[in-house]
């Protein structure tokens, strides 16, 4: 992993202003796909600002029977959440049909959303990657691509969206 | 960047430590405070090695920063065991013969505790699903499984027993 500054925000100003004042800074909530792409060097920012301090916990009720999902909401609160298992509960299979408990307990559903793709070659960074490093080419397109998309490509990518609880969000609509 | 003061408890006692923001709690528990219980496997939360309970929570400690753990209160496998008396799970692995090598064991262990806690795995089924974030490589799956329904049965009765 590179070396960053730490930031720890304790209200949502302070963690704009960190964000704001290093262009290749991340925040960082529940860490499992940050920490992860920079152990690969995938990731390499200079300031990492830690968000988990901050309101953004809450699940609340909406008056037309929906709700507001805080950000920081973790996988496994959302998923076993009374009022997403009894009226959403594609959302909540979605969610539990994905990772381990362990990463669900650690996972913030803003990061879910968040999550970049599993594309082998944009984990490789020995490999071109456009998404990773624009320009560079694609191997994915005419290489090992069992994992990628049918639909939605272009000839610069063809890397799917990784979140499954996207996919309920997006069918609700 | 300097290193960064963190204070959490860990296994029942406030621990202080100065650490440099890019170490994971794993190294930091592993290599800065000598609790080498946790375990390192992949290093990238796909295998459960390296489990620990957070605020009561089980996480893999590879995939999160130590000094993110200001005021924490962090149980690993050593945090167990209380007045000398290993905890049921730790018991059940032993007499279940639930481990081979035992690489994982620590990892597994800590999941099943927090398994039991959070009350939602019954059956050999629903115990494999919740214990599907903690690979064992020797394939020990079988005896895991029957220690940890072991523990959820004996403490169902215990309860019933309490309640009675």
């Amino acid at each position: 992993m590179n070396r960053f500054d730490y930031v720890r925000a304790d209200t949502v100003d302070d963690a704009l202003r960190a964000k704001a004042a290093d262009a290749n800074s991340r925040f960082i909530a529940g860490g499992t796909n940050l920490l992860d792409l920079m152990k690969y060097d995938v990731e390499r920012p200079t300031t990492v600002v830690d968000i988990t301090r901050l309101p953004l916990s809450a699940v609340e009720d909406l008056p037309e029977g929906g709700l507001r999902i805080g950000a920081l909401v973790s996988n496994a609160t959302l998923a076993y959440d009374d009022r997403v298992q009894a009226r959403f509960p594609l959302l909540a299979s979605a969610i539990l049909a994905g990772a381990s408990p362990q990463l669900r307990n650690a996972a913030s559903t803003g990061g879910n959303l968040l999550q970049r793709t599993r594309c082998y070659y944009f984990y490789d960074t020995g490999t071109p990657c456009n998404k990773r490093e624009p320009g560079t080419g694609c191997p994915a397109v005419g290489g090992v691509n069992r994992i990628h998309a049918i639909l939605g490509t272009s000839d610069q990518c063809i890397a799917t969206h990784l979140p499954t609880c996207a996919w309920p969000w997006r069918l609700s609509k | 960047m300097d290193k960064i003061p963190v204070r959490f408890t860990l296994n029942g006692a406030l621990t202080t430590i100065e650490l440099a923001p890019w170490t994971t709690l794993l190294d930091a528990l592993r290599n800065h405070i000598g609790l080498t219980g946790t375990k390192k496997g992949c290093d990238h939360g796909q295998c459960g090695a390296c489990t620990v309970l957070v605020d009561g929570r089980r996480i893999n400690s590879c995939l999160t920063l130590a000094v993110m753990k200001e005021g924490a209160d962090i149980r690993t496998v050593e945090g167990l065991a209380e007045h000398g008396q290993l905890h049921a799970v730790q018991e059940a692995f032993i007499a279940y013969d639930a481990f081979q090598c035992g690489y994982c064991t620590p990892g597994q262990i800590c999941s099943a505790v927090a398994l039991i806690a959070e009350g939602r795995a019954h059956t050999a089924e629903e115990i494999r699903e919740a214990m599907s974030g903690n690979l064992c490589r020797c394939g020990a799956y079988t005896n895991i499984v029957q220690a940890v329904q072991h523990v959820l049965e004996t403490q169902g009765t215990t309860q019933q027993e309490a309640a009675e």
